[in-house]
Formats: C-alpha cells, sequence, structure tokens
C-alpha cells in the first residue's frame, strides 16, 4: 500500500492530527509506525 | 460495561490502522484505573474488569494476532520506565499538571491523593515506554499527547504524532459545560460524550434490540437540526463507516423507500426535512443491533464471557 493510500486511512479516523506532515514523514520513513490507546479498566 | 465507542467504534478504527500497517497496542491501563479509584480502586477487580475488555474486542472481531495487549503494571516493572517517569515529572510543572487533568476525566477540585499527579507523568512516559510514533487517544486525551511533543525532544527522545479520534455523542446532545477544559468547545465536547460513567448517555454493546430501539427513539434528534445530533454523529462515525449503503423502508405516503451511499446526502436529506427522524432513527435501531449482535451474543453463550460480565456488572460503582 503506498503511502498516500495509508494517509488517507488514518486522516480518515483523525479528528484532530497534529501535524500531517509529520505524519507523512513517518509513514514514509517507517512501514510499521507503532500507534497506542489506553484504557482504564472500569465497570460504569 | 462497554458502550458503543468502546466496543465498536475503537475495533472499527483499529481495524483501519491495521490496514495502514500501523502496529497496535492495547494499553490496558490497569494502575491508571487504580490511581483514578474506579473499582473502589480494587486493583484485582481492575484487572478481572481488563480482561473484560479484552473479551469485548475479540468479540467484536478484532484480530487478536495483529493487536497487541500491554497492561501498565507490566510496563510499570521495569525500572527504566519509571526514570522516565521521573524524567516527565521533573519537567512538568505542578500548574501544568493541574491542566492536564482532563486526561482522568477528573475537575481540579476534584484532586485529593498525591498519587493522582502521577497520572500525567506515568501517561506521558507510556508513549516513550511503548514506543509510540503515534498517540491514537480520544481527543479528551490531547492534553497528554500535547505535553509529550514538548518533552520528547527536550529529553532526547521523539516528538510523538497526535491523531485523535472522534468522541462520539451521548444520547441527550449536547451538555453543559463541566469545566474540563478552558476551550469551551472542548469542553462541550468531553461534557456531552457517550460516557460509562453516565449511563443514560449510553448505548452498551450487551443492550437487548428492544433496548437500543428505547434508547434510540428517546434520543435528542430534533428534526431538520444536524449540529450536535446524535443520531446523526452514530450515523455518520458509526454506521456509514461499517456499512456502505443506508436503507431507508418507509411508507410511500411518507416519501417511500429511500437509499443513502454517503452520509453527506443523508445529511442534506435530513437538514431540509426530507428525512424524518423517526424514519432514520428505525433504520439505526436495525444497524446498531446488527453490529453489536455478535458480541451479545458471545457473552450470552460463552460460560467464561458470561461470567465476566456478571463480575463487572456487579463490581462496585466507583467515580
Amino acid at each position: 500500500m503506498d503511502v498516500e493510500t495509508r494517509l488517507q486511512l488514518i486522516k480518515n479516523i483523525g479528528e484532530e492530527i497534529i501535524t500531517e506532515d509529520e505524519l507523512r514523514r513517518l509513514l514514509e520513513t517507517k512501514e510499521h509506525p507503532v500507534a497506542y490507546d489506553g484504557f482504564e479498566p472500569s465497570g460504569n | 460495561m462497554a458502550h458503543l465507542p468502546f466496543g465498536i467504534f475503537r475495533p472499527m478504527l483499529i481495524k483501519d490502522l491495521l490496514k495502514a500497517g500501523v502496529h497496535f497496542k492495547l494499553y490496558l491501563a490497569d494502575y491508571f484505573a487504580w490511581i483514578n479509584n474506579k473499582l473502589g480502586g480494587d486493583l484485582e477487580k481492575i484487572k478481572k474488569c481488563g480482561e473484560y475488555f479484552i473479551e469485548v474486542w475479540k468479540a467484536a472481531g478484532l484480530d487478536m494476532k495483529k493487536a497487541e495487549f500491554v497492561w501498565a503494571s507490566d510496563l510499570a516493572s521495569s525500572r527504566e520506565y519509571w526514570k522516565k517517569v521521573m524524567l516527565v515529572a521533573k519537567n512538568t510543572t505542578v500548574q501544568r499538571a493541574n491542566r492536564a487533568l482532563t486526561i482522568m476525566g477528573r475537575k481540579l477540585g476534584e484532586m485529593k491523593e498525591v498519587a493522582q499527579y502521577f497520572y500525567p507523568a506515568m501517561q506521558v512516559a507510556d508513549i516513550f515506554e511503548l514506543g509510540a510514533d503515534i498517540c491514537q487517544l480520544g481527543l479528551d486525551q490531547r492534553r497528554a499527547n500535547i505535553l509529550a511533543r514538548e518533552l520528547g525532544p527536550k529529553l532526547k527522545w521523539w516528538k510523538p504524532v497526535i491523531v485523535s479520534h472522534h468522541m462520539l455523542m451521548g444520547l441527550e446532545g449536547l451538555k453543559e459545560p463541566e469545566g474540563f477544559e478552558t476551550s469551551r468547545k472542548m469542553d462541550i465536547a468531553i461534557s456531552s460524550k457517550m460516557s460509562k460513567s453516565k449511563p443514560k448517555t449510553c448505548i452498551f454493546v450487551h443492550d437487548s434490540k428492544e433496548e437500543i430501539r428505547k434508547k434510540i427513539f428517546a434520543a435528542f434528534c430534533p428534526p431538520k437540526e444536524v449540529e450536535n445530533n446524535p443520531i446523526l454523529d452514530y450515523t455518520k462515525h458509526i454506521i456509514f463507516r461499517a456499512f456502505k449503503e443506508m436503507k431507508i423502508d418507509r411508507p410511500a405516503k411518507y416519501g417511500g423507500p429511500v437509499e443513502y451511499t454517503s452520509y453527506a446526502t443523508l445529511e442534506d436529506d435530513f437538514r431540509s426535512g426530507r428525512l424524518h427522524p423517526a424514519d432514520l432513527k428505525s433504520v439505526v435501531v436495525e444497524l446498531l443491533d446488527e453490529l453489536t449482535k455478535p458480541i451479545r451474543e458471545h457473552f450470552e453463550k460463552n460460560r467464561k464471557a458470561r461470567e465476566m460480565l456478571e463480575f463487572v456488572k456487579k463490581a462496585e460503582i466507583t467515580r
């Protein structure tokens, strides 16, 4: 998958991206960049 | 219990990220829930609840071979991790830490324990200990991520990119700002989100179709109003992400059946009044039921999963 397609996929989920230029550069340099999200386990 | 943002929306976004070649780490923040006094601050209960979280994602169809799970308590077992926490804490003013409290869903007046000040420092250290190039959390977590962007280069680590996803709106629509953020717009968005701690705002993945129907039909959805309308919010962010089209089957006297292949055209019709809230709601019920059904059934049929859910239901409600 080319950088542009990958960028579009990520842009499509990002309501705010800081910054898009840096994201593009990251995708150009890394095929598998690491992303994370954290979750506090709680009941309600 | 898992709600739509957690059980449906989050896994959908991860699927797209995996497609883009991203290595995704789901970080089970047990120590953070402990600090934040979730589940009565009982770490054992919190860990069990974390196991339930993993079960929900599994049932939601998340690729368990590709997604990586990391527990905060495991990360915190390394000396290097705590060195990072110290470095972050040494480079963060108390004032700045106070401003980062939104990430805990807390306001300044609620700060009672010193442990709560560990929270932002640990969250920033996590990013670098996890090796995260991208912080892909909800918009309400941006404060910690922005702090990480400032401190990363200063501490000779790196500057993570922030990709914040949308926060789904609660069923009741727009709420008064509760004072989470100095930016009014952001404050309102956080105060209005679908939040597990406010059950009235939520559709849970375990809700029956009948419960979903009741909730959706009672939800805020004034005709012709497209701004801050939770039903349109779910239509845009969940339904059109999961389905290519949306068929509205209505009697000829109300305009007859109509099919939408994009959110934009549906929104236009809603704004002009050509699409009535009741017709939209009927279809939203069907499609949300279709999306939650596999999870609901997994927890009904699988004994181990059912026990996990029973445990979480019984666990003390503390916030």
